[in-house]
């Protein structure tokens, strides 16, 4: 009883924080790993199964979607772990009905992978990723120095699509003000009074998605150029 | 769409779009930086449990007990009213709801309210769908427009913790950022404003020790020069109130 209760409680403390629900996990994996290796029917490991990785990501929406209502919670968990499996396999069948790399396509018995250059340059692709590996955690730090860390990002993040094209115009508005992020630089504070003038954004609204703001903004300044190139549909956005 | 991995844990990744948008997503063993197509992103869905497992001897006994209930009583079953919630656009409305969310009662309370559910079924609907649909009711019929706020009020605390995070998260999605959105207890809400509004009354109590005699006081007449029963050496300060 007093187990069932410990374990709601972290769960609640879980449900705002990604990090929590991080360590949660950690300590119920060999319960994850038994119901997704019921569901595989064979013994999975950590790294290598995507069914293990899928199972994690269930119980932590197991996490955010909890209430009481919803019974003993490592039920509703396996319920949750189970569905997601199913939606996996459905998904994996529709991807088995493509062609095959494997598969011959002369008389000789050339297989298509055989005959198809993959355009990879591993030296180059090494260096790409480590610069971009530079950038990432250069972002990191800089976003730390505005209290403001990913995962605050992704939960800031809008989701709902006019929201979201509220923050591109303050974005188009405030990359091409050097002064705007100059100031955000220095000041380690988004001119919110300012952007809402310029903009007709409210200040309710980019107070409500400051840190996403903050951290898109941060990446216009110098030095994000794989980021900012990365991001690129939301520049077209941002450009019009 | 390509995803740029901008962070990995042990239990998940956060990833970047094209588009600027952050998510989280599974960790299917991702290295930071790398590029990927097709991830498995974190969804909060809502899934309801439809049943769960049950002993053969708790099955049993339920089915017994459903037995003779049904033998004894001969009378359909009622929704079991879990919570009331009141939904204030400027149309007002409310709905009764059972344990499980279902709402099995809507009933408007003022004429706008009236119009808003007119034609409106509810029929197997849980409160959040119900909600829902009855702020995009109200944003057609031009009840609800930008800068303006929606109240749920819900009447008990079991209610308030049942319902009122899931509805915080799905409505919060589906409106606008401009409209405000409070979710509150029946009634704390009208408290706080009146408290606001009205001067605090501050009444001390004179000690008066038991057991002791009395002593008699005369009866002052009644001073009409103003004065108050303060003297000079009171800590009021005319000058340096805390009252604006």
């Amino acid at each position: 009883m007093g187990e069932v209760h410990i374990l709601l409680e972290r769960v609640f403390k879980a449900k705002d924080d990604i990090d929590v629900a991080d360590e949660l996990i950690r300590d119920y994996l060999p319960f994850i790993r038994l119901e997704c290796a019921k569901f595989a029917k064979r013994e999975l490991q950590y790294g290598k199964d995507d069914e293990l990785a899928i199972g994690m990501l269930a119980f932590h929406e197991a996490i955010r979607s909890y209430s009481y209502l919803k019974g003993a919670f490592l039920k509703y968990a396996a319920l949750l772990i189970k569905s997601r499996l199913i939606d996996h396999v459905r998904k994996e069948k529709k991807h088995m009905e493509h062609v095959s790399l494997d598969e011959t396509i002369d008389e000789k018995g050339h297989a298509l992978h055989e005959v198809l250059d993959d355009g990879r340059r591993p030296q180059a692709d090494m260096m790409h990723l480590n610069a971009t590996k530079e950038e990432i955690v250069e972002l990191q730090l800089q976003l730390k120095e505005f209290g403001v860390s990913l995962k605050d990002v992704v939960d800031n993040c809008p989701s709902q699509k006019k929201t979201y094209e509220k923050c591109l115009k303050v974005i188009a508005y405030a990359k091409n003000e050097s002064s705007i992020l100059d100031d955000l630089l220095r000041t380690k504070r988004l001119p919110i009074k300012r952007l809402a003038d310029d903009t007709g954004v409210s200040i309710k609204t980019i107070e409500r998605h400051r840190r996403y703001l903050v951290s898109m903004l941060v990446a216009y300044t110098n030095g994000y150029e794989i980021i900012r190139d990365h991001v690129s549909l939301m520049i077209k956005g941002v450009n019009k | 769409m390509t995803y740029l991995v901008m962070e990995t844990k042990f239990s998940y990744v956060i990833l970047l779009d094209e588009n600027g948008k952050f998510f989280y997503g599974a960790n299917l063993g991702y290295e930071l930086g790398q590029k990927i197509e097709d991830p498995i992103l974190l969804e909060v869905k809502k899934i309801k449990m439809l049943f769960k497992p049950i002993s053969i001897f708790a099955g049993t006994l339920a089915l017994a007990c459903a037995l003779l209930l049904f033998l004894n009583t001969q009378r359909t079953m009622a929704p079991v009213l879990f919570s009331k919630i009141y939904l204030t656009i400027n149309p007002e409305v409310v709905m009764s709801v059972d344990e499980d969310g279902t709402v099995f009662a809507l009933e408007a309370i003022d004429d706008d309210g009236r119009i808003l559910i007119d034609g409106y079924d509810h029929e197997n609907k849980d409160e959040v769908t119900v909600t829902k649909e009855l702020i995009n009711r109200a944003s057609e019929l031009s009840f609800l427009k930008e800068g303006m706020s929606i109240i749920i009020e819900i009447d008990n605390d079991e209610g308030l913790k049942a319902f009122g995070p899931e509805l915080r998260q799905a409505i919060d999605q589906e409106i606008d950022d401009s409209i405000d959105l409070k979710i509150v207890k029946r009634g704390t809400l009208v408290e706080e404003e009146v408290v606001q509004e009205e001067i605090p009354v501050i009444i001390e109590e004179t000690y008066v020790p038991k057991k002791t005699v009395t002593p008699i006081i005369e009866e002052k007449p009644i001073i009409e020069n103003n004065d108050s029963d303060y003297n000079d050496s009171s800590d009021y300060d005319e000058n340096n109130s805390d009252y604006d």
